[in-house]
């Protein structure tokens, strides 16, 4: 199928790097991936799966297991595990990057740059009033997503008790121009309501608390299930500002209701943290003379050969990564075309 | 590589711009499209090299990738077109929010449609409009595809030195620049309250709002000189017939992909039939700028496919075993099999799922490499190994088996179950249930299916055939009083390794 054309370079092998190198492969174009971890997959190979009861929740993490069965069908795909970007040089056509990782050093042209390397979750350090550091049964999403992927069900980090009371916040580095993130998230909805809904399913009497601001629709049924939902949780519309450690291992908030300053606690917290661009966003700013978005994003140049693709453009989720892949893929082979 | 002849004319069925869009894509990469388009007069900036047929609506769909024969009736005269593949691409509807709207539509009452026309100059506002209220759902449910439109309709109103009010429950901003394009709204002077109950009257001709700013605890009480109604997106008034015609999978809302997470970005249940835009789903501007291009790309990894797939056999049939009971027809979830005065199976548009196979009643149908012969030696043969296993696991490829296969080699658990991997649940016959019981020198003390969740299934219906079947083995066992194993359906997704584990651990 390898034609003689130029090969596209593909940085990062998340869900939106997979999908792009695939969809590019199977219409004959050559494809490096760089990928700076030790595996394939992305931050969404490490995520659980939310279905409740044996029902699908439609997160689409198992997507990326699906995503990996079938790059095992392009060998012709070049992979470079545990390999970074050193340097980009531009060409007269196209560019020569110099990778450095697992493999040594090497130098590669191709002609065009697919920059898929995705989003940071929201480091709660970043906001002091959480005292993420010091509490120690506050945890990220993120962490939960890993907690029942390998383990099934969640335990508190202090003495590997399964919590009772659990606290879900919303919202934590998202909409929040102050510290720079002037948007939404748009997953942090979906990823915690489907993962406190399958708590309720493993462990039914789990009381579970939401404190957020706005609940965003997500998937299809939204609509039809938001009435249910209301049902399932307690609901606080409210973003605590106090957070402490109370009862010696408990997590505790301040709220106002009603007027009043209440203090609640919870067996465990969990932050629903939003995605912020990546600490090597700079780096390829830099590299590739690229502005960013009114979000804080990378901007593409898609006159001059280099692409975003997936989260590395804004916070985007796994069904829209892989879309936008599959568009950004039309638009990789239309500039290669015309440059040829 | 001897390649099969597949015929890339692309056939793009619409009413409005995503159709238009879309053909001019395709067009621009290479593509030939072929624009079915609903309405009498030709949509404005079709560049020439594309064809139109006007007045047109499909009425049937024959065949597979590459070779799709469609039927077509046009101004009141049946046509035959081919083409390669079929992308759906009518807008939606809208429908206010409220009922209020519906008749008596008060003059002071407009929808977000009617502003829209307002604004482009199309409808002209009765009186001096000075302040305007606009009125979400207010159940919280709203979609950013429908707060997108009301707040670019705010910013132009709040631009004509209207003064604007915005009630609605949870605003959306879940899509890209939607939280800036509200924070432009808030900043330009327009004030949105939170709210889910409210009362409209009319005074002197003048709508008055009443409610509860739920932020702030204070009554409000708002008289404007317009309100105007958020819009839901519903599917297109042609999708519901269309369906059936195609034979596709919809959602809950009628919108024509099923909520099933493998069916994205734009495909369906049918290989070849692909879904764009509003007929899809409810889609912000953003949205459809990216599935634009990533239908491009869809179909033309999809000819591609299709050109290498290999001249083999996948289904073997036994005509004098066939019934011509149409069932193999009937239950196929992926439109694969023709039926002339036998079935027709159609090898680029099998996905090789084997419900037909399991649901045939003479067993006239097989996968190749699943035929029973095959699957009751491989059950047999495991049986006889020399630790025969307590544990017979059947697992579909896509999750058990995929779990399965990662657990290593050493681990003791294998020691204690032999499994069949499935292409699909589906395929699943209550004899292979019954083989693994009965055709046993040792008698297992669990049978388990692990098959997909129920909406994370590749061929839609395989995982509630699987689960149907071994409801139905399990009373029958219990009916002749058979307790010596336990039969299991177990749903699961590739990544719930640890789930599985505990599961096959605790027998």
């Amino acid at each position: 199928m390898a034609q003689n054309r130029d090969s596209i370079l593909v940085v990062g092998s998340g869900v939106a790097g997979l999908s792009a190198s695939m969809s590019l492969a199977r219409q004959g174009y050559n494809c490096i991936l760089v990928e700076k971890a030790g595996s394939l997959g992305g931050h969404a190979a490490g995520y659980t799966c939310k279905a409740i009861n044996g029902k699908c929740q439609k997160c689409g993490a198992c997507l990326v297991d699906d995503l990996l069965a079938r790059f095992g069908d392009f060998p012709e795909i070049q992979v470079f595990l545990e390999t970074r970007i050193d340097r980009i040089e531009r060409k007269k056509k196209g560019f020569t990057a110099s990778l450095n990782g697992k493999y040594g050093l090497k130098d590669i042209n191709c002609g065009a740059i697919l920059l898929a390397t995705g989003f940071k979750p929201f480091d709660p350090n970043e906001k002091s009033n959480l005292c993420f550091s010091s509490i120690p049964n506050m945890i990220t999403a993120v962490e939960l997503e890993a907690m029942l992927r390998d383990k099934e069900l969640p335990y508190r980090p202090s003495d590997g008790r399964q919590p009772e009371t659990i606290a879900f916040v919303q919202c934590v580095g998202s909409r929040d121009p102050k510290r720079g993130h002037p948007y939404c998230s748009q997953v942090c909805c979906g990823y915690a309501l489907r993962m406190a809904g399958r708590l309720r399913d493993l462990a039914p009497k789990t009381k579970i608390t939401f404190f957020f601001m706005d609940i965003q629709t997500f998937g299809r049924s939204f609509s039809q299930r938001w009435a249910s939902l209301q049902q399932d949780f307690i609901w606080i519309n409210e973003i605590p500002g106090d957070y402490f450690v109370s009862d010696g291992d408990r997590v505790g908030v301040s709220v106002e209701v009603e007027d009043e300053i209440v203090d609640l606690s919870f067996d465990m917290m969990v932050l629903s943290v939003g995605m912020t661009p990546t600490d090597d966003q700079l780096t390829y700013q830099q590299m590739l003379d690229l502005s960013m978005s009114s979000e804080g994003f990378m901007l593409p140049d898609e006159d001059r050969g280099v692409f975003v693709v997936g989260s590395a453009s804004g916070p985007m989720s796994i069904e829209k990564s892989i879309t936008d892949a599959a568009g950004s893929a039309t638009r990789v082979i239309a500039y290669m075309e015309g440059a040829r | 590589m001897n390649l099969r002849t597949i015929d890339k004319r692309v056939m793009v069925l619409g009413d409005g711009e995503t159709a238009v869009r879309l053909s001019k894509a395709l067009n621009t990469s290479g593509l030939d499209s072929y624009l079915l388009w609903a309405g009498g007069t030709p949509p404005e900036g079709i560049p020439e090299g594309i064809a139109v047929e006007l007045s047109a609506r499909l009425v049937a769909l024959q065949g597979q990738v590459g070779d799709f024969t469609a039927t077509i009736l046009s101004s009141d005269q049946f046509i035959r077109k081919l083409a390669g593949s079929v992308m759906v691409a009518f807008e939606s509807r809208t429908e206010p929010v409220f009922d209020v709207a519906t008749a008596p539509m008060h003059e002071g009452v407009a929808t977000l449609e009617d502003a829209e026309a307002i604004l482009r100059g199309e409808r002209q506002i009765s009186g001096d409009v000075k302040t305007v209220v606009f009125l979400d759902r207010l159940d919280g449910a709203s979609t950013p595809a429908s707060s997108e439109r009301q707040f670019n309709a705010i910013l132009s109103f709040l631009d004509r030195g209207i003064k604007c009010y915005a009630i609605g429950c949870q605003m959306k901003v879940a899509s890209r620049n939607l939280e800036l394009l509200y924070g432009r709204a808030r900043d330009g002077g327009c004030v949105f309250f939170k709210n889910d109950f409210l009362s409209i009257s009319f005074t002197q001709g003048r709508p008055l709002i009443r409610f509860e700013d739920l932020i702030l605890h204070e009554e409000k009480e708002i008289c404007a000189d317009m309100v105007i109604l958020a819009e839901n997106f519903m599917p297109g008034a042609s999708l519901p017939e269309l369906r059936e015609i195609l034979g596709v999978e919809t959602d809950k809302a009628g919108f024509m992909q099923a909520d099933n997470v493998l069916r994205l970005p734009l495909q369906t249940n049918r290989r070849g039939v692909f879904v764009v835009g509003p007929s899809r789903a409810p889609v912000t501007r953003w949205d459809l700028d990216q599935e634009i291009p990533a239908a491009v790309s869809q179909v033309k990894e999809l000819f591609a496919w299709a050109e290498s797939f290999p001249y083999e056999e996948v289904i073997s049939f036994d005509i004098d075993a066939c019934a011509r009971c149409l069932t193999c027809f009937r239950s196929c979830p992926h439109g694969a099999i023709h039926f002339t005065n036998r079935p027709n199976f159609l090898a680029l548009a099998c996905q090789q799922c084997g419900i037909c196979t399991a649901f045939c009643p003479n067993e006239a149908i097989e996968l190749r490499d699943m035929e029973k012969d095959r699957i009751k030696g491989l059950i047999a043969n495991e049986r006889k190994g020399s630790d025969s296993a307590p544990v017979v696991v059947f697992a579909c490829e896509k999750s058990g088996a995929r779990i399965l296969n990662s657990i290593p080699s050493e681990d003791t658990l294998l020691r204690r179950i032999r499994w069949i991997q499935l292409p699909c649940g589906g395929t699943l016959r209550t004899q292979y249930l019954l083989d693994a019981i009965g055709n046993a020198s040792e008698i297992p003390e669990r049978v388990m299916v692990l098959a997909c969740h129920e909406d994370n299934c590749r061929s839609g219906m395989g995982t509630i055939k699987a689960r149907a079947t071994v409801e139905r083995v399990k009373s029958f066992l219990d009916s002749v009083g058979w307790n010596q194993t336990k039969i299991e359906f177990i749903s699961t997704a590739s990544n719930e390794a640890e789930r599985i584990r505990k599961l096959l651990a605790a027998s």
